[in-house]
């Protein structure tokens, strides 16, 4: 079985740590999971204690405060270890405010990791007080809340401003985006139970399936909608999602997501940002498909 | 030419025959020799030697003598958690820790590992006159982030006089750093601000400009280059990084190579970076990295370009891969067949099934294509002359990667160069063209 890894993003103090601790406590007790943690990470000393307790297998890196996706070559070896030695139903990681989000997926088509592990959710937590009160962070936090499958609103007790307001603008910068509005992390997790078979549901099955794999596709070069859709059609048909957001040589930028019968795509504003998307599915182990992909855009 | 000669022109922005070549070797250097990142990085005799295999291995123009973001902010009192694999992480930040910004000291040249460096600077200077030695130093604006942690970002709009005053003096360390590099031989400064790819144009200006463009401005003083390191989501501040005045921008992967080129043309600085590391160099193979270091050298051009990976190579980097870009960036032949070889990821295999011939030896030759290339041509000439002599009994079958189905088969015989000779499906001889009795040797074995 691939395991599916679960990314929980956001800035500093948007309450990542108590989110976190929430959805652990809520998570099927029979599954098994595992938490990679950023050993100084400025977790709070609840998410600390929590993970302290013997009930989750932690693989702890040190990364410094500063996690750079430059120093992810050593991040292969250790999870390939860990992931075999575990053998976790899910795994957690908690990346840093300031990370790349998903560049750490981009390890996950190593040799060790193909088929092995994939990148499946991603989480942006969102302090509802504060979401815009640093500006000079606006396009850091817009990278943040464009790479996200569902973003928390947390904090919603703390602000007076009507709610739907801030989910409005949230959901200009991804409007693909689950929206959850949260207090001290807590989320309903009626539609998470529908989306994730991690949270106790009536119908369950197992996490993960043989061989699946996650891939990131990044580039700085825009490429031309068609020569995408004949990159999705010829190499991706084993892909069972796609998300992300493409920079075209002909039409500006936009959203995808879907599958390749069904693929949505809306445009959106320019962004200062690279082509990043995510496909997850059974695919062509010998192929690599960011290689292609950059051929595409060449041409 | 040498290549700190071919480093100075794309600097000054003239006309260069071949781009300069500058693969950022950092704790990468310890894995050539066998050592682990830390004691690399702590002993000077481990960094030249590691230096030293990759100046032969990968043939550059310019190298950084260490890659290290960490050796100001373990001197100003940060505590690092050193990798057997990565550079060390500062896992404190002193003045989040009731440390006031008057009681840090500018570093001198006899504390921390400032020693190491600048004795490894020395040694290579002496070993290496031709070749550019970059000197790196941390960016203000990254130092600060060390010193003070993340709560930096709500300081820019709290408190900016206590930034400022903190930028200040990251600026001066910064200053006095690249003043003992220069000494000790280094050609250019790098300044390496990856953090500032984290804030918007108005706060680079405000925060980060005015301090590293003293910086410059002093290495300019000396008469020396320098170069502004910049990694992740920045393409916002290109621009104004331009302002500041290095001689170079250096980028990564995140940001258009074209986009990067025309702003900083525009503004008389040249640039380089751009090869993925990640997808590329690290998890790639020789060929992905041929290509991806041909698609730079495409865009980046003939004037103030410079071939750099965007960061600091993974320790684990295949040498393979950075010698590939080493034969990328010296030999117009592996640039052609690498031309030939665009858009091919596609392509399957052809099959062997029933390929090889009982009785008879096959001997297949992989090149470009023999009547327009030379290398191809001699060997294609050297093996059919050496089979004439074994009475029809050697099928000898040139495969020209011009043809999608050459390059199939040289997939499917797992031919990564061009010219190459297979006999009976198994590599034989690569690039070079044996004598005559060599080929005739190994057609005899294989009849056996």
């Amino acid at each position: 079985m691939s395991t599916p890894i679960q990314l929980i993003t956001g800035f500093l103090g948007s309450g990542k740590s108590t989110f976190l601790n929430f959805f652990l406590n809520n998570c099927n007790p029979n599954k098994k999971i595992a938490i990679i943690q950023n050993e100084f990470s400025p977790l709070n000393i609840d998410g600390k204690k929590l993970l302290q307790t013997n009930k989750y297998e932690v693989l702890e890196i040190n990364n410094g405060s500063v996690f750079c996706v430059c120093l992810l070559g050593s991040f292969i070896e250790s999870l390939s270890a860990f992931r075999e030695q575990v053998n976790p139903d899910l795994i957690i990681m908690e990346t840093s405010g300031l990370s790349d989000t998903i560049g750490v997926g981009q390890v996950f088509q190593s040799e060790k990791l193909k088929g092995i592990v994939y990148l499946d959710h991603v989480w942006c937590i969102v302090d509802a007080q504060n979401f815009n009160r640093i500006p000079s962070l606006n396009i850091r936090f817009q990278h943040q809340l464009k790479s996200a499958d569902t973003i928390v609103v947390n904090k919603i007790d703390l602000v007076n401003d009507d709610i739907e307001l801030i989910v409005e603008e949230l959901k200009k910068v991804n409007p693909f985006a689950h929206v959850e509005k949260a207090q001290f992390g807590k989320i309903d997790l009626n539609t998470p139970r529908k989306a994730l078979n991690i949270f106790p549901a009536r119908n369950e099955i197992s996490l993960g399936r043989p061989g699946l794999e996650s891939i990131v596709i990044k580039s700085s070069q825009p490429i031309k909608k068609a020569d995408l859709f004949e990159f999705l059609n010829k190499y991706c048909q084993g892909a069972i999602r796609c998300k992300g957001f493409i920079k075209f040589k002909d039409c500006g930028y936009a959203f995808i997501q879907g599958v390749f019968e069904d693929m949505k795509i809306e445009e959106i504003s320019p962004f200062p940002g690279p082509t990043e998307f995510i496909l997850i599915g059974n695919f062509d182990k010998e192929k690599n498909l960011q290689v292609i992909f950059d051929e595409y855009c060449r041409l | 030419m040498n290549g700190l000669k071919l480093l100075g022109q794309a600097f000054s922005l003239e006309e260069v025959d071949r781009c300069p070549w500058v693969p950022f070797v950092g704790v990468h250097g310890g894995k050539l020799i066998n050592t682990d990142a830390e004691s690399y990085l702590k002993n000077t005799a481990y960094i030249v030697d590691g230096i030293s295999e990759a100046i032969k291995l990968y043939k550059p123009d310019g190298i950084p003598v260490v890659f290290d973001l960490q050796v100001e902010a373990e001197i100003l009192g940060c505590k690092l958690v050193w990798s057997k694999e990565n550079p060390p992480a500062v896992v404190s930040h002193p003045l989040s820790e009731g440390m006031e910004i008057s009681a840090l000291k500018l570093p001198t040249e006899n504390d921390g590992r400032i020693p190491v460096v600048l004795g490894a600077t020395r040694i290579l200077r002496q070993k290496y006159p031709d070749i550019g030695l970059y000197g790196l130093i941390t960016g203000p604006f990254t130092l600060a982030l060390h010193l003070l942690g993340t709560e930096i970002f709500m300081k820019l709009f709290e408190d900016p006089e206590y930034v400022e005053e903190l930028m200040d003096f990251c600026a001066e360390v910064g200053v006095k750093y690249s003043e003992m590099l220069l000494d000790a031989g280094c050609d250019v400064i790098a300044v390496v601000d990856p953090m500032t790819s984290q804030i918007d144009p108005q706060s680079f200006e405000t925060f980060v400009s005015p301090y590293v463009t003293r910086i410059f401005d002093f290495v300019r003083s000396k008469r020396k280059y320098s170069s502004f390191f910049v990694c992740g989501h920045a393409q916002q501040n290109i621009e104004i990084m331009c302002d500041c005045r290095p001689d170079n921008i250096s980028i990564d992967e995140n940001i258009p190579l074209d986009f990067v080129k025309e702003k900083a043309l525009k503004k008389d600085i040249s640039f380089g970076g751009n090869l993925k590391l990640t997808s590329v160099l690290l998890l790639g193979n020789e060929l992905d990295s041929k290509k991806e270091a041909l698609n730079c050298i495409d865009l980046g051009g003939k004037k103030g370009f410079i071939l750099a990976p965007g960061c600091d190579l993974p320790m684990d980097t295949p040498n393979g891969n950075l010698k590939a870009v080493s034969e990328l960036v010296y030999s117009d032949y592996a640039r052609k067949v690498t031309r030939e070889m665009e858009h091919t990821s596609s392509l399957q295999p052809l099959s062997l099934d029933g390929y090889f011939k009982k009785d008879f030896v096959t001997v297949d030759i992989i090149t470009l294509d023999s009547a327009s290339c030379a290398p191809c041509q001699y060997m294609v000439e050297a093996v059919k002359q050496a089979a004439s002599g074994f009475n029809r009994k050697v099928i000898v079958k040139e495969h020209k990667i011009k043809d999608i189905d050459g390059i199939r088969m040289m997939m499917a015989l797992g031919v990564r160069n061009v010219p190459t000779t297979c006999i009976n499906g198994k590599v034989e001889f690569i690039s070079q063209i044996p004598p005559k009795n060599e080929i005739i040797t190994a057609i005899e074995k294989a009849m056996v």
